[in-house]
């Protein structure tokens, strides 16, 4: 086994826990959702500030979701101008893809970071059961934050595909 | 035109460069939108914004039910439900002459009600009908034609998550817009079975009919299909009856999804772990698009742009169903090359001020939004549905796909025009539901 597919295998073993612990707490959610949605009409005791909850839960589940979206390669791409060109071409574009991708990848990972620090500083709470926002904030950006080192794998990877002449990339994912 | 406007334009060149260059499109988005409010009003605000819109987006409980509805489908998927659909229509209709035809439109219209997703419901469908109608002499341009088209309705169905995006971005009731949808949703398949049904009598040797189900057999297929009737009767009915809010019912149906798979077994551990990662994938890559949305509508807006181009058409003096015409053939073309969501995403900041000011409602023009979408996902030279399909049937040529598509094109161009001339036929459940005023 080559240290590139290691690389690779270690890579997608961490995304696909990642995706998968995010996942599991949005069904967590939607079970208590369904609850608290019940509640209301057998007048059993509510879920009390459940917006804040939500408001605290849904960007960690969200920052869970990038990294394998990355490593998936899991993009909406138009490849015309790709296919006109020939394999040669369509790497080098795929390449550059790969790479603006990393930088705006890496700038948002920077911005959040900032922001959550500001919220950190302020003892930012939520309006109804006071909650502390930051550390909820810390973890989204925590696994966003994964998303740098995982693209800036793509982004090799294609590069190493572009030199070789060799590999490419699948074709691009849609809703 | 000032200089703000000119480097709007300059920003969208850009955008359609970077897009043309393989850039993903949110991300392209997200370059340019940055990139043109550091130019407007310096690069300190403009980082800032990297912040500010992933951080409303991704806490958004509007937007986190996309997550819900996606993992929703897949759950739907894996355990089986969309086949159970399938088989019910089929022993209801499969005995006409093109009755599997009708019966893959009419599934499709179910499993879009719990999908919400056109690519999603055409991959499903390839999966469960092609090799059933291929099987029964069906050739193989309708067997295909059907799948690819009737696929199409999965964005149109509520839970649509194409219209929970609209309207989350256009600050729109989404229970409007689901309500808005129901009627042109319901003409889609009313239009599929009139077309196809000319289509058969016509040239008989498209489909032949099959045998006729006792009512036993019947019974026993509807008593199966229990639990996708009930996750639509839990989703849709829970939303139109008031007794859920759209998150709920997101929430609902995902549980309700879950517990149906495990009660039936279909749901083991390698499946739900598989259908949490590609829920997630698909979830990533939609925020992406979103985020990116946000970010370039900042951007557009603070150039001005969108006024600008408002003024512009109509200084035109072209009558506003001109304008709405020549919309909704760029929207057939961009359609057809462009990702459907991605598609509306890109021209919502210039395209929805001008609807708001020709005083067309924005409700309506959501749904239509989605029709003509719809149309563009089927038709040549990039019709997204045929290609998905394609690659799922290599045995069938592209031309053969794209021949099979016509009865259906046909059927949504006069559905298109339907809903255009008449505008209360979106219009009418919504204000009857009391979402809009009349």
């Amino acid at each position: 086994m080559t240290l590139a597919s290691t690389i690779d295998r270690w890579f997608e073993r961490l995304t696909g826990a990642l995706a998968l612990a995010g996942f599991a707490g949005l069904v967590l959610f939607a079970a208590m959702t369904f609850y608290d949605g019940t509640a209301r009409y057998f007048n059993w005791p509510r879920v009390s500030g459940f917006s804040d909850y939500a408001a605290l839960w849904f960007p960690v589940v969200i920052a869970s979701c990038f990294p394998a979206s990355l490593m998936q390669r899991s993009h909406i791409t138009v490849r015309l101008v790709g296919s006109w060109g020939g394999p040669g071409w369509r790497r080098w574009l795929d390449t550059f893809a790969a790479g603006v991708t990393l930088l705006v990848f890496t700038l948002v990972a920077w911005q959040l970071i900032e922001m959550t620090r500001e919220f950190a500083a302020a003892e930012r709470t939520t309006p109804t059961i006071e909650m502390a926002v930051a550390p909820w904030w810390f973890s989204a950006c925590a696994l966003f934050s994964v998303c740098v080192p995982v693209q800036a794998w793509v982004a090799l990877r294609t590069l190493g595909e572009a030199l070789r002449g060799e590999g490419g990339q699948p074709p691009a994912q849609s809703l | 035109m000032t200089g703000d406007m000119w480097i709007g334009l300059a920003g969208l060149g850009g955008l359609f460069l970077l897009i043309a260059l393989h850039v993903p499109i949110g991300v392209a988005l997200i370059l340019v939108g940055v990139l043109g409010t550091g130019t407007l009003i310096g690069f300190g605000p403009a980082l800032a914004l990297l912040a500010i819109e992933p951080s409303a987006s991704m806490a958004s409980e509007g937007l986190a039910i996309v997550a819900l509805f996606i993992l929703m489908g897949n759950l739907a998927h894996v355990s089986g439900l969309s086949a159970e659909l399938y088989r019910v229509a089929d022993h209801f209709l499969g005995h006409y002459r093109g009755g599997l035809v009708f019966a893959t439109v009419g599934a499709s219209a179910g499993f879009g009600a719990v999908c919400g997703s056109s690519v999603a419901t055409t991959a499903t469908m390839a999966k469960i009908a092609l090799p059933e109608m291929l099987d029964r002499g069906y050739t193989r341009s309708l067997a295909a034609g059907s799948i690819a088209s009737g696929g199409t309705l999965g964005m149109m169905i509520p839970p649509s998550l194409i219209l929970i995006l609209y309207g989350v971005l256009t600050e729109n009731s989404v229970m409007a817009l689901f309500a808005a949808a129901i009627v042109p949703g319901i003409l889609a398949v009313i239009f599929y079975v009139v077309s196809v049904s000319l289509s058969v009598r016509l040239r008989p040797e498209l489909a032949p009919a099959g045998q006729r189900r006792s009512w036993g057999d019947r019974r026993r297929a509807l008593i199966d299909s229990w639990g996708i009737v009930t996750l639509i009767l839990a989703v849709s009915g829970g939303i139109y009856g008031g007794v859920f809010t759209v998150p709920e019912a997101a929430a609902v149906g995902t549980t309700a999804a879950l517990l149906l798979g495990l009660l039936r077994r279909r749901l083991n551990g390698r499946a739900f772990v598989s259908c949490l990662r590609d829920s997630a994938a698909s979830t990533g890559m939609i925020f992406v698009i979103i985020i990116g949305a946000s970010v370039y509508s900042y951007f557009a807006t603070l150039s001005g742009l969108p006024v600008a181009m408002v003024e512009w058409i109509s200084g035109l003096g072209l009558s506003p169903l001109a304008v709405i015409c020549l919309l909704l053939l760029m929207y057939v073309v961009l359609g057809s090359v462009f990702d459907s969501i991605a598609a509306m995403v890109l021209t919502l900041p210039v395209v929805y001020p001008l609807i708001i000011d020709m005083g067309f409602d924005p409700i309506w023009w959501g749904v239509i939004n989605v029709v003509v979408m719809e149309l563009g996902m089927i038709t040549p030279p990039f019709g997204i549905n045929v290609f998905v399909l394609r690659g799922m049937a290599a045995q069938i040529p592209l031309v053969e796909i794209y021949r099979g598509v016509v009865p259906f094109v046909l059927a949504d161009l006069l559905r298109l025009a339907v809903l255009v001339l008449l505008p209360a036929l979106t219009l009418w459940l919504p204000v009857e539901m009391g979402w809009i005023k009349a």
